[in-house]
């Protein structure tokens, strides 16, 4: 059992999001409310937190892009690491696992 | 200024609640994140619920990130952020109560809360400095209160006089020693 798991439901959709490619904050705000269906509206503020512990830890990397924004401001587009994508992994067996379980207990109980 | 402008720089500028390492890294992006939201809120009329989730959630965060820098922060800034959080506690009870309070004579304290609060916000910036002023502060008041008493032989009349500011006197002396370089914090990894 990985000591960093379960992780919260932000920190997952967060991860999600840059399973395919690396995002910027924005992209990943959008993706992380239509990937749940509305359900993690993630703030400003409660991204870059998050951000910021993910990669303390490693799991993302921050990368500068060529092209500035609108303002003349540096982009950065965030990716997933190795170890993030072994996390992701994992927390997604975790909560198959967890399913499996529920669906178990409810198709025996109706039966 | 209407209100489209307005918004992005109160978000901009209540940033500066964050940590400094914080901002250094990620207050532009949260800028530019915060317009394309603002702009996003207008158009689907989400204003209200946008503002309260934006600006709730920085709070809190900011509040959060200042416990995580102070929790991996040394023994010498932790001390700080205790004296500092102690002196400004100390000082918004007495003006609370000064406020609150029926006694005629309480412009005269309001004015020793001014005194000791001018001291407390200096040492906030300039320790060292901001301490001795805090103590000189608070030893005036101590001294304007016991003036003030009706009869200097009734000793314990003066003990209000040398409790109020008796605080004040204890927050200098600490601002004071944390300015100067005369306490030895041991390094965190050598402690343990």
């Amino acid at each position: 059992m990985n000591e960093n798991l379960p992780l919260t439901e932000a920190t997952f959709f967060i991860l999600l999001t840059l399973a395919s490619d690396g995002k910027h904050g924005y992209a990943i705000m959008q993706d992380a409310a239509s990937l749940s269906a509305g359900r993690v509206t993630l703030s400003t503020g409660t991204l870059y937190g998050a951000l910021k512990r993910l990669l303390e830890q490693g799991w993302i990397t921050r990368i500068d892009e060529d092209e500035p924004d609108t303002d003349g401001r540096p982009r950065k587009v965030y990716e997933l690491t190795g170890e993030g994508r072994r996390i992701l992994h994992a927390e997604t067996h975790r909560l198959q696992h967890v399913v499996e379980i529920a669906r178990g207990q409810l198709e025996g109980s109706e039966l | 200024m209407n209100l489209t402008t307005l918004v992005p720089r109160l978000y901009c500028w209540l940033l500066r609640l964050y940590p400094e390492t914080f901002r250094d890294l990620f207050a532009d992006e949260m800028q530019a994140i915060f317009a394309e939201v603002w702009v996003r809120a207008q158009m689907k009329q989400t204003i209200v619920a946008t503002l309260f989730h934006e600006f709730t959630t920085l709070l809190i965060g900011a509040a959060r990130e200042h416990v995580i820098a102070l929790n991996r922060s040394g023994p010498r800034d932790q001390a700080r952020a205790v004296i500092r959080a102690a002196s400004l506690i100390f000082l918004l009870f007495y003006t609370r109560v000064t406020l609150d309070s029926s006694d005629p004579e309480r412009m005269r304290f309001m004015v020793f809360n001014v005194l000791l609060g001018v001291g407390v916000i200096t040492a906030w910036h300039w320790e060292r400095r901001g301490g001795v002023l805090t103590i000189a502060s608070a030893l005036t008041v101590m001294v304007l209160m016991a003036v003030n008493e009706s009869s200097l032989l009734a000793w314990f009349a003066l003990i209000p006089a040398v409790l109020y500011p008796l605080p004040f006197v204890l927050f200098g002396w600490m601002f004071a020693i944390l300015g100067g370089d005369r306490l030895h914090f041991p390094n965190r990894s050598q402690t343990q």
